[in-house]
């Protein structure tokens, strides 16, 4: 699957294209071999960093040197991105735009033992407001919606890793009015909800 | 770096040390923890430049949620600004290095009555509930309420001189938005002056507060 994306990305015009597995197993185009392992090293950077500071998730990284680019989307699992000479050919949100639509046409048609996906309805989002107006009552509105902003939430799509990030961002913002201990009781119970 | 206090766009700011990679300094009302990001993705960045050969960094760029860290070397440092997602990493970073005009010595902005009234009102309560002994406490209290409850406004204000201060003319089909989140921020620094010194006291020094606007 990998090899694939990534042949599809260089026929694409995308130059020394990568897929990084979080486990660290590195895909690259055969054209570009040499520099499998120093990618694999990059790919092991980028998540340490990302762990190191936490809960945030990070979606694209972009690190332009004067010689060389590097231009990556970030997942859970793995990093797929390109390496490229500076000056880039294609516009950064052309490469984006390009790594994202490739990716979803290279996902399987057929899963197998696939975990079933947990739906959320819209309203599953109202019973988490209801808990965070127990904790910050008139402040509700203005958190619940600047934190739905702030994470990207599609109130009408969202998973269960959206669901996790927004209620810990409720938390983490209403701590800064209630205190902490209680931000962090907000949580737990937004979290229960989950269940 | 006050200048980047100015700087339209920019939510905050952390300023690393290129040598030891220590954070010298976190600015700005954002709650994403910036000095770590910067400190962490700047090494990182140092450590992928020379394994691939990418040349001396222009920027670093992480896109996270609505805004996105833009790291990038000045003068032996490594700033990192926290901007919108959809801004321009090259605009803002020109702007850090050779500052518009209107940026160093910033044009008088034009503001609705309803908003201007209402930034007053929040210098003059950080000044009534801080004095001059307190007041550092107060504005990074100030800073925490802009950052939970500011929303859009974040790019538009900042905390310059210590005033909370409009750096760009605000968009006027958002004025209604703006004055609720000045409002709530308003709220906010009640609340915690209740917190603080008590509700008797509290309300003593918001009424010095009314007072003072009503008489101009």
């Amino acid at each position: 699957m990998d090899q694939q994306l990534v042949t599809r990305l260089e026929e694409k015009g995308l130059n020394c294209p990568f897929v990084i597995a979080k486990t660290g197993e590195t895909t690259v185009s055969e054209k570009h071999a040499a520099l499998k392992a120093k990618l694999s090293q990059m790919g092991t950077v980028i998540y340490e960093s990302i762990g190191a500071v936490g809960r945030i998730k990070i979606e694209n990284i972009e690190i332009l040197g004067e010689a060389k680019g590097l231009i990556m989307q970030v997942a859970d699992e793995h990093i797929v991105g390109g390496l490229f000479d500076q000056p880039l050919t294609l516009g950064v949100s052309e490469i984006y735009t390009l790594i994202k639509d490739l990716q979803t046409q290279a996902k399987p048609t057929v899963v197998t033992e696939a975990k079933p996906k947990v739906q959320f309805s819209p309203a599953f989002l109202d019973e988490l407001k209801a808990i965070l107006k127990d904790y910050v009552g008139d402040f509700t509105d203005r958190i619940y919606q600047n934190q739905l902003k702030a994470q990207r939430i599609n109130a009408n799509d969202f998973s269960e890793e959206d669901v996790r990030r927004f209620i810990l961002a409720l938390g983490k913002a209403s701590g800064m009015i209630i205190g902490p201990s209680k931000g962090r009781e907000a949580i737990n119970k937004m979290l229960a909800k989950l269940k | 770096m006050e200048i980047l206090d100015k700087i339209p766009g920019i939510i905050g700011y952390a300023v690393i040390n290129a040598e030891d990679g220590s954070i010298e300094e976190v600015r700005g009302s954002s709650t994403t923890p910036l000095g770590d990001l910067a400190a962490f993705f700047s090494s990182a960045g140092d450590v992928i430049k020379n394994s691939l050969a990418l040349g001396g960094i222009h920027y670093i760029s992480l896109c996270y949620g609505a805004n996105r860290l833009v790291i990038f070397p000045l003068d032996g440092k490594f700033l990192g600004i926290e901007i919108e997602r959809e801004g321009d990493p090259l605009l803002f970073i020109e702007q850090v290095k050779t500052p518009p005009t209107e940026v160093v010595q910033p044009k008088t902005i034009e503001m609705p009555r309803s908003l201007s009234s209402k930034v007053l009102q929040v210098n003059m309560l950080v000044e009534e509930f801080g004095g001059e002994a307190n007041r550092g406490h107060w504005l990074e209290v100030l800073n925490q309420g802009v950052g939970i409850l500011g929303g859009d406004l974040l790019p538009f204000i900042g905390i310059i001189e210590n005033k909370l201060t409009f750096k760009d003319t605000p968009p006027p089909e958002k004025e209604d938005e703006f004055v609720q989140g000045l409002r709530s921020i308003i709220d906010f620094l009640v609340k915690k002056s209740v917190e603080e010194m008590g509700s008797s006291q509290a309300r003593v020094k918001v009424q010095v507060v009314i007072e003072k606007m009503r008489q101009g």
